[in-house]
């Protein structure tokens, strides 16, 4: 997993699995690298071949932390080019109103948190 | 001690007339809105909020629809020679209401209500399952198939048991720290509504007893959990039923035979048709648009309410009244009830409640079904600050094993729950 930071936007690339095995570890890396003054995390999905309850709870976990004592229409928070499986988990567990769900990493098209 | 508990306390009919005027819960869950509650009766809201989805997503609507073929109270059909003065006494339905449940294994709430003997093969019955368990929808999954299918130790009511069983449960799990999510359901208020209606003196000191029972969950919870969120919320309100409306008797001075050229379900506040030739059709609609106190639902008014089936299971037409007018005799009842609740959604008593201590209510939580959403994201929330993973865990009170499903569940793919058009019943 990569997490790199340029022009405000935090992205998270190489994410093979989001699962009991990573989950934590994943929530940590990225919440070390938060700051007051990013304007979007994007996690790039393409890779990740599964996704289970604990690594949705990173998730929504990580956009807590993210929102916390901020406006969360302040920081965009993009889940980029996920699998039809993955995105079935994700719509399973509404993670779509929370966040923007982009087709594909850098795209501005997608579907907006509702 | 653990970071997180959702705990989420569904009070059945405690709707937003009921409580916006008192002072219910305003120390515990301060923050409170109105939302707009689901067209239908208790079998169309619960799961609507247990599945985050609308009727026409999840096919939990009405509970009796014509369905000969797949009816399974033929066995009934003998018991049409009982004279009426026996079969409609509620106690002997009630009692024959258990006896079908245990015979045909119903899980979820049933009730023959009033439905006649000799009709009643004419008819299936549509919530079999408990939606307040696993796999208990019609289509689709529920809240109970996500926290299983994630892994996330739950414990929730079970409606079998009184309302002070299900409060001594709830303590016991908070008091052990065992669970990740709790789910409350207590349905006696609405039972108290429909009996004294929506003014009646005995409602506020039900709802001083159930700030005592809040009050004791919160502080046995806060002894093991860092945060408890609650949310206390109901599925309805309750409107007083002041006029009486004899649609039956309407209908049957048709020169139509019911089974023949008609059938009807009569529920307590809407009649819906199916029509088996067009003069049938044609009368019948001529009656009804002569018939005061309520209205045929549009088709378009239908797809807004998230309710029109294309297949048209649940009646071909749909003839609703107007809040506070009661449909008696009807297949619920045969005689009058003081409240009652199953109207237009944007009628004035229709409306629910959510109340919460959580100051940041996201803006898009506007309707029952959006209760589902709070309780996934709070869920995913509680298991990854409570790092329950890879630890033996609770559901429903029994052990299970972590990484395994309910045996129902095993070998499922769990991105296939809750997408519609898969894994539904026939109906």
């Amino acid at each position: 997993m990569d997490i790199n930071r340029q022009n405000g936007t935090l992205s998270v690339t190489g994410l093979r699995e989001l699962n009991s095995a990573n989950a934590h570890s994943f929530r940590s890396a990225v919440a070390t690298a938060l700051s007051h003054d990013l304007q979007a995390i994007e996690i790039d999905l393409s890779q990740t071949q599964t996704v289970d309850g604990a690594g949705l709870g990173a998730l929504v976990s990580l956009y807590e932390t993210a929102t916390a004592h901020r406006d969360p229409d302040g920081l965009r928070l993009r889940l980029t080019n996920p699998s039809p499986p993955v995105q079935q988990m994700i719509e399973l567990a509404r993670l779509h109103h929370l966040f923007e769900i982009a087709p594909q990493a850098g795209s501005l098209e997608g579907t907006r948190p509702q | 001690m653990k970071a997180i508990l959702p705990l989420f306390i569904f009070i059945d009919a405690c709707g937003w007339e009921i409580i916006k005027d008192d002072a219910f819960c305003n120390t515990m869950a301060p923050n409170r809105r109105r939302l707009d509650s689901v067209f239908g009766y208790s079998s169309a809201c619960v799961p609507s909020i247990l599945s985050g989805r609308w009727p026409e997503a999840h096919r939990n609507w009405c509970y009796f629809v014509y369905d000969p073929k797949h009816s399974p109270f033929r066995f009934l059909k003998p018991y049409a020679w009982l004279p009426k003065a026996i079969t409609s006494r509620r106690i002997v339905r009630r009692w024959l209401s258990k006896l079908v449940k245990v015979q045909l294994k119903f899980r979820g709430y049933f009730d023959l209500y009033n439905i006649p003997f000799k009709h009643i093969s004419l008819f299936d019955f549509t919530e079999k399952k408990s939606p307040l368990r696993p796999r208990g929808m019609n289509c689709g999954a529920n809240i109970f198939d996500f926290l299983e299918e994630s892994e996330i130790a739950y414990h929730v009511s079970n409606p079998a048991r009184s309302e002070t069983e299900n409060l001594d449960a709830m303590l016991q799990e908070l008091k052990a720290g065992r669970i990740d999510f709790g789910f409350v359901y207590w349905p006696d208020l609405d039972g108290l509504l429909h009996r004294e209606g929506n003014q009646s003196p005995d409602i506020s000191p039900k709802l001083r007893g159930y700030e005592a029972r809040l009050r004791q969950l919160l502080d046995a919870a806060q002894e093991q959990y860092a945060e408890v969120r609650l949310y206390v919320f109901s599925d309805h309100g309750m409107a007083n039923c002041d006029t009486l409306l004899d649609l039956k008797r309407s209908i049957d001075q048709l020169p139509l035979r019911m089974g023949q050229d008609y059938v009807v379900v009569y529920d307590s506040t809407m009649a819906r048709f199916w029509f088996f030739n067009e003069r049938a059709r044609r009368l019948l609609t001529e009656r009804l648009r002569e018939t005061p106190d309520g209205a045929i639902v549009p088709d378009a008014e239908l797809e807004r309410l998230h309710c029109l089936f294309p297949d048209r299971y649940f009646g071909e037409l749909i003839f609703l009244l107007r809040e506070g007018v009661l449909l008696v005799p009807s297949h619920m009842g045969e005689r009058p009830i003081r409240a009652m609740h199953g109207y237009h959604p944007e009628e004035k008593h229709s409306y629910a409640a959510l109340l919460t201590n959580q100051p940041n209510l996201p803006d898009d939580v506007t309707a029952i079904p959006d209760i589902y959403r709070l309780m996934v994201r709070d869920a995913l929330l509680a298991r990854d600050r409570n790092g329950s993973q890879g630890e033996s865990e609770w559901r429903c009170g029994r052990r299970v094993s972590p990484n395994r499903g309910t045996p129902e569940l095993a070998g499922a793919s769990s991105a296939r729950l809750g997408v519609p058009g898969i894994e539904c019943e026939r109906l």
